[in-house]
């Protein structure tokens, strides 16, 4: 059994869907996010600490980490938080950016931040929406 | 069988055969890598404690997890063996052709609020793992639990408190492994509270990893640094191929707290040179280089400095601006230097007024390196207008730009005073007007500025300029006290006012009154820096956190990097 439950909020989803205009672009970078995804939910902030591994906490925040894929195409970072959901530990994941460079605009940041305050909100007290988001195991 | 395709994790896809298809392609074994990464989270264990626990290296299990590559059946038995429990295999179903591996294992400790306690803590839920142990501790009934007391109170930086019960645990008698952990905890607290000689006795028998590296540390504090050197060269020996670049990262922290600049820049660049995108590697790399720069003088250094830093993602480091904006400072750049330093506070919202004063402090710095007035005058504009500096630190440096313009009444007005009232002003800023006067050959008007506040004035410009300030007034006696003064120090400023005082008194003793009006004191082309300026008591102790300055060393006795290395690993320490 994974250490945590994982969800991802529909516009995670449809981000992840459409990063790439084209096809085998998502294929590649949403087969890889969700790698990820299943590799911290199966055990949460130790898959972060390997060295070199694509998992990282934004140290500005307080709760806000990024899991990275690197493509030709350009680095893409989905956002997520690890917390507890309705009494379980959990990996929340939202939608990310995708940028040339290395360093993300505060402002993107700190809108992501937001974004998981909220959805983590929704997920606590709407059970419908936890068992549509749930990551299947 | 777990679902493990991208379209049964995440219906929500929809039908997106290419993913799945992609998914397969990239990893084969993505199931057998999972059972595995299953495996070592319920441990808690790091890649590099995992392999060391079944007998490999990092990088097979980092392999092995990848889901990218196939495994020998020996390996599961190799990990079986080793956790003391076995493995199966199952298929999924009749139709499917792939394989499915899982190892699951139970293992716990036996102890429902301690397992409660580890599993806040491995996911470095501080605030969770705190609240459950005080309730430990209402119930202190086995070592392990005193044990998890030890963590907490490091984690939260309580390292008296962490000590304690380390001991208490380690006294009460813990598992090895367990043993090894509160020893760790309590050395590295140890050092924290400035305590290296018991932190040493702690870990002595320690020979590797962050307990080894803790003991070189420690040794440094106690000036044994041939020992430390010992120690990280004895780890860059035995490390295995994947452990190589840690033990190049304590290398390098250790040459330079050893003031060996040069070897920390070899090893800091090999670092580099394996683990390009390290970020605590660019850091490293790039303060060696910028202590280097100021032990040379040379430009080359400050601008590889530079380089390293800018790889350095801001986003995630803040800090790098601040070593960015040091390293622009010295190029001459001020402008680059304070929109650094005006990024690093932007929007920092948590740590205003600590951020603040680090950007103010490395802004003054900034200001003291500028010679040309207009330069100045235009930078503190600049760092005023960012609110890096508040007003006093304003009108401090406006009065310095007139000083350096030979305006003096124009300095004092700039402190919103009048000449008579200058008194009134910081022995500092009545320095840096009185400079004004240096620069308009105007010393003797100075001498009363100089005489009141001389404990401030640097060696030797201050003096010199004292002792100029006096040969104009005729005063030699004041004279002939700066000129001892600045015979006290080494050098060769210092062996030309021993000669200047034994003249004078030759002068006096001959009251050749026309002999001592032809006498004067001549300034080098450089800007005099009359002042034990501000920036050695209010700038960072150690800019670069470096090793030694002038001598003493400045550092803090627990490196920031192996005490970062440290809480990530005790944050994340299952006791067990």
């Amino acid at each position: 059994m994974d250490l945590y439950e994982a969800y991802v909020s529909k516009d995670g989803v449809t981000w992840m869907m459409n990063c790439h205009p084209q096809e085998d672009v998502v294929a590649k970078v949403a087969s890889d996010l969700i790698t990820r995804l299943q590799r911290v939910r199966a055990m949460g902030l130790l898959y972060g600490q390997d060295p070199g591994q694509p998992i990282k906490k934004l140290e500005a925040f307080d709760n806000l980490w990024e899991s990275r894929v690197h493509h030709r195409t350009g680095w893409y970072r989905q956002f997520f938080r690890i917390t507890t959901i309705a009494g379980h530990a959990a990996v929340v994941f939202i939608e990310g950016a995708v940028k040339k460079g290395d360093n993300l605009p505060r402002h993107v940041l700190e809108a992501a931040d937001r974004r998981l305050d909220g959805y983590t909100a929704e997920l606590q007290s709407n059970p419908a929406l936890r068992e549509v988001d749930r990551v299947k195991r | 069988m777990n679902a493990s395709r991208p379209s049964e994790l995440l219906p929500q896809l929809g039908s997106r055969p290419e993913i799945d298809a992609e998914y397969a392609q990239s990893y084969p074994f993505a199931n057998v890598a999972l059972a595995v990464t299953r495996l070592r989270g319920r441990l808690g264990l790091t890649q590099t404690e995992f392999a060391k626990m079944i007998g490999t290296t990092q990088s097979v299990v980092a392999r092995l997890e990848s889901g990218r590559h196939g495994v020998q059946v020996s390996l599961f038995n190799r990990i079986a063996d080793a956790i003391g429990t076995d493995w199966q295999i199952s298929f999924s179903g009749a139709e499917s052709t792939e394989t499915g591996v899982d190892a699951v294992v139970a293992l716990t400790s036996g102890d429902a609020l301690l397992d409660a306690f580890n599993e806040a803590n491995t996911r470095a839920d501080i605030a969770t793992a705190h609240r459950i142990a005080l309730r430990l501790k209402r119930d202190l009934t086995s070592a392990r639990r005193t044990l998890a007391l030890a963590i907490d109170a490091y984690n939260h930086g309580r390292f008296k408190q962490a000590l304690d019960w380390a001991g208490t645990a380690i006294r009460a008698g813990l598992p090895r492994a367990s043993e090894d952990a509160a020893r760790l905890v309590a050395g590295r607290s140890l050092l924290a509270l400035k305590r290296p000689k018991e932190a040493l006795d702690v870990l002595s028998g320690a020979h590797e990893g962050l307990a080894a590296a803790t003991r070189a540390e420690a040794l440094i504090e106690l000036d044994r640094v041939a020992d430390a050197i010992k120690i990280a060269e004895h780890l860059l020996d035995v490390a295995e191929p994947d452990g190589r670049p840690a033990a190049m990262f304590l290398a390098a922290r250790v040459y330079w707290h050893a003031n060996q600049p040069y070897a920390a820049l070899t090893q800091a660049a090999a670092f580099r040179a394996i683990q390009p995108d390290d970020p605590e590697g660019a850091m490293i790399h790039g303060a060696i280089l910028g202590y280097i720069g100021d032990a040379t003088g040379d430009d080359e250094a400050y601008r590889q400095a530079m380089r390293s830093f800018c790889d350095i993602p801001a986003d995630d480091h803040p800090g790098v601006l601040r070593l960015r904006a040091m390293t622009a400072a010295r190029l001459g750049d001020w402008r680059e230097a304070l929109d650094c330093l005006g990024e690093s506070i932007d929007g920092s919202a948590t740590r205003l007024a600590s951020a603040r004063q680090s950007a103010s402090e490395v802004a003054i710095d900034c200001f003291e390196r500028l010679d040309e007035a207009a330069d100045l005058d235009a930078a503190v504009d600049h760092a005023s207008r960012m609110s890096l500096i508040d007003d006093s630190v304003w009108r401090s440096y406006k009065a310095f730009a007139n000083a350096l313009r030979g305006d003096f009444e124009g300095a004092v007005a700039a402190l919103e005073l009048t000449v008579d009232r200058l008194h009134e002003a910081s022995p500092a800023d009545q320095i840096r007007c009185a400079s004004a006067l240096i620069v308009g050959n105007q010393a003797g008007r100075a001498l009363s500025i100089l005489a009141r506040n001389q404990d401030e004035l640097s060696v030797p410009d201050g003096y010199l300029f004292l002792a100029q300030a006096a040969l104009s007034e005729r005063d030699l006696d004041t004279a002939r006290t700066a000129l001892r003064r600045i015979a006290q120090e080494q050098g060769d400023v210092a062996e030309t006012a021993r000669v200047a005082v034994d003249l004078l008194s030759a002068i006096d003793r001959a009251g050749t009154d026309a002999v001592l009006a032809r006498l004067s004191l001549t300034w080098q082309a450089h800007r005099p820096r009359v002042l034990e300026v501000a920036v050695a008591s209010t700038a960072p102790a150690s800019p670069w956190e470096g090793p030694v300055k002038h001598g003493e060393p400045q550092h803090d006795a627990a490196s920031p990097v192996l005490d970062r290395m440290t809480r990530q690993l005790v944050s994340q320490m299952p006791v067990h």
